[in-house]
């Protein structure tokens, strides 16, 4: 069946079977080869993306499910050539190696700081706590998320 | 920061309000910045009549967005005020604040204007396993028998099992040879 | 490994949603469950029938005291409801220890229900609420279960295959009652490995309720009672873990149930 995406601002269309997941359809139809498949079960969160600005596991949707959606994934984060601040912090602060977990984690950041603006440590540990990192040992992600907070914060004083 | 505002329907606020049929995506402009998110129906208080909401949006191409948790009263027959609190992140501005509350009363104008859609009874479409051709009758596998998938199952714990068994030995054989 | 091909349906009423379900056509709501056993290929049904575009199935509720919670509503607008957090605390904490907040964005509190995983917080807390299950097919119309008659196995529940769990009723509290939920898990979000729902209101009312302490959720009456007749809360938590024949099991449950007796005192 044919369905229509709206990626990252732009429309993508394709030829699906029912059981194409959605991290295969962004994956191969769309070309978007920044989302990652990790675990196809939901534990590692390296399959995250936004729906509507809100995380889900693009590895638990089948892509039928997306029809008339609207997604973001980590392509669509940088706008106008210019890194994201959390992209930005994450080169700053080490926060990826092997870049694996790095897009799943910049999208469940990206939407924890817009529902929190000044989030504590431990809410940052707890609602990252749904994507796995094998290389970094998690620190410098944590305090990559807490850097993009506390430049907000400096911002609006 | 605390925001409200209260709007005129064109039917009755309650109804309209409780019949939940108005969240969905939201596009704002705050000047010259777009924003984009959705509006979701979260509860309805029938008995203190009160409908709770959450919107939220993402400035497009850029930092940050707004997010709120609204609560929606009718204040007589036919106006609502939707008020509540709303946070800025990154680079959104309180136009985008203003702009997301705007985004949510238009839909709620939107549905109330709208008559509800028409749910005939028709047998629901299927859609085939494959990608639009013909229906595929399921073929029969074995892995549909859950008792094959049982021996299957422990012939896997018994090789895993055999191999560790063996693995032990080996280790235990090599250490004593050295 | 992906999913084996199935017919796939998208029904937008309950009653195209029951007419289309059978033996071997499953329902598919958050997903969040159902899609790890299709890529894992430990499901295999002939059709999924997908259950998102039925909006009349999706509602959070109080009306008369009583909390209608409807089977496709979403966790993360459970967590979110002021109403829940007023009336029915326990369910707000309870939903904030499913997993994380991307399943949560899209689990659903009917979906938990259903799927009956005997880790899984909503059916404990739901049992220590007094739910009752409205479930409706369209051969034998509706009927309505109680929480402690719905679970009956690991990934069992009372419901035939052409049932769908449409609704969820949770009374309304006694007065004066306080809830508190507490479980163990090894990091945030994970499977929980035992956990305790406690609903209380002095000595009028207790209710305790156990994760993990049996293949489905337990009420523990000899804990209750002991409750209202004024024992201490660790006396309580010793009755309530005392059935539970290995060490580590008993001890932590018992743990869990003390620390969430406190907390509801």
């Amino acid at each position: 069946m044919r369905i229509e995406v709206e990626i990252n601002g732009r429309p993508y269309a394709g030829e699906v079977e029912p059981r194409t997941l959605l991290s295969d359809f962004i994956r191969h139809e769309a070309g978007l080869t920044g989302t990652h498949v990790g675990c196809e079960h939901g534990v590692c969160g390296a399959c995250t993306i936004q729906l509507d600005g809100e995380t889900v596991r693009s590895c638990l949707m089948l892509a039928a499910q997306a029809n008339g959606r609207s997604l973001l994934t980590v392509e669509g984060l940088a706008g106008g050539g210019d890194l994201h601040p959390l992209q930005e912090a994450f080169h700053e602060r080490h926060a990826l190696q092997c870049g694996f977990c790095t897009p799943g984690f910049l999208l469940s950041a990206e939407a924890l700081l817009r529902e929190r603006p000044d989030p504590s440590e431990r809410e940052v540990r707890e609602a990252l706590a749904g994507n796995l990192c094998r290389c970094t040992g998690y620190e410098g992600i944590v305090k990559a998320v807490l850097d993009v907070a506390a430049a907000r914060r400096a911002e609006a004083a | 920061m605390r925001l409200s505002r209260t709007i005129e329907l064109r039917v009755p606020a309650w109804a309209a309000l409780a019949a939940g049929r108005w969240g969905g995506p939201v596009r704002v402009r705050a000047g010259e910045v777009e924003y984009a998110g959705k509006v979701a129906l979260v509860d309805v208080d029938e008995d203190a009549r009160v409908v709770g909401a959450h919107a939220q949006a993402r400035r497009v191409g850029g930092w940050g967005g707004v997010a709120a948790r609204l609560e929606l009263r009718p204040q007589d027959e036919r106006a609502v005020e939707i008020s509540g609190d709303v946070s800025l992140s990154g680079e959104a501005s309180e136009e985008a604040a203003e702009a997301l509350l705007g985004g949510v009363a238009a839909r709620l104008e939107d549905a109330a204007t709208e008559p509800a859609p028409d749910r005939a009874r028709v047998p629901v479409p299927r859609v085939a396993a494959g990608s639009g051709g013909e229906a595929e009758p399921h073929e029969p596998s074995p892995a549909d028998d859950p008792a094959y998938r049982r021996r299957l199952a422990a012939r896997a714990a018994m090789a895993v099992a055999v191999g560790a068994a063996v693995g032990v030995v080996g280790a235990a054989l090599g250490r004593r040879r050295s | 490994m992906k999913p084996a091909p199935f017919d796939y349906a998208a029904p937008r009423t309950l009653d195209e949603a029951l007419g289309a379900l059978g033996q071997d056509a499953k329902p598919l709501a958050g997903g969040q469950s159902l899609v790890p056993l299709l890529n894992f290929r430990f499901a295999r049904p002939a059709t999924i029938v997908d259950l998102n575009g039925v909006d009349e199935l999706a509602y959070l509720r109080r009306s008369g005291g009583t909390l209608w919670i409807g089977a496709l509503i979403r966790q993360a607008t459970l967590e979110r409801s002021a109403v829940a957090a007023a009336g029915w605390p326990l369910l707000t904490r309870a939903v904030a220890h499913v997993a994380h907040p991307a399943i949560r964005n899209r689990g659903t509190v009917g979906g938990s229900v259903a799927h009956a995983d005997p880790a899984a917080e909503l059916p404990v807390a739901l049992t220590a609420l007094d739910a009752r299950f409205h479930v409706r097919s369209a051969a034998r119309g509706a009927r309505t279960i109680a929480a402690g008659d719905f679970f009956q196995a690991p990934l069992m529940t009372a419901l035939e295959p052409d049932e769908l769990l449409v609704e969820i009723e949770v009374p309304p509290p006694p007065d004066g009652a306080r809830a508190a939920f507490a479980e163990h898990a090894r990091t945030h979000g994970d499977f929980a490995l035992a956990g305790a729902a406690v609903v209380r209101a002095g000595t009028e009312h207790a209710a305790i309720a156990l994760l993990g302490a049996g293949p489905t959720p337990v009420r523990v009456p000899d804990a209750e009672r002991a409750l209202c007749n004024g024992a201490s809360a660790a006396e309580a938590a010793r009755i309530a873990g005392a059935e539970l024949d290995d060490d580590y099991r008993r001890a932590l449950t018992a743990e869990l149930v003390r620390r969430a007796i406190e907390e509801a005192a």
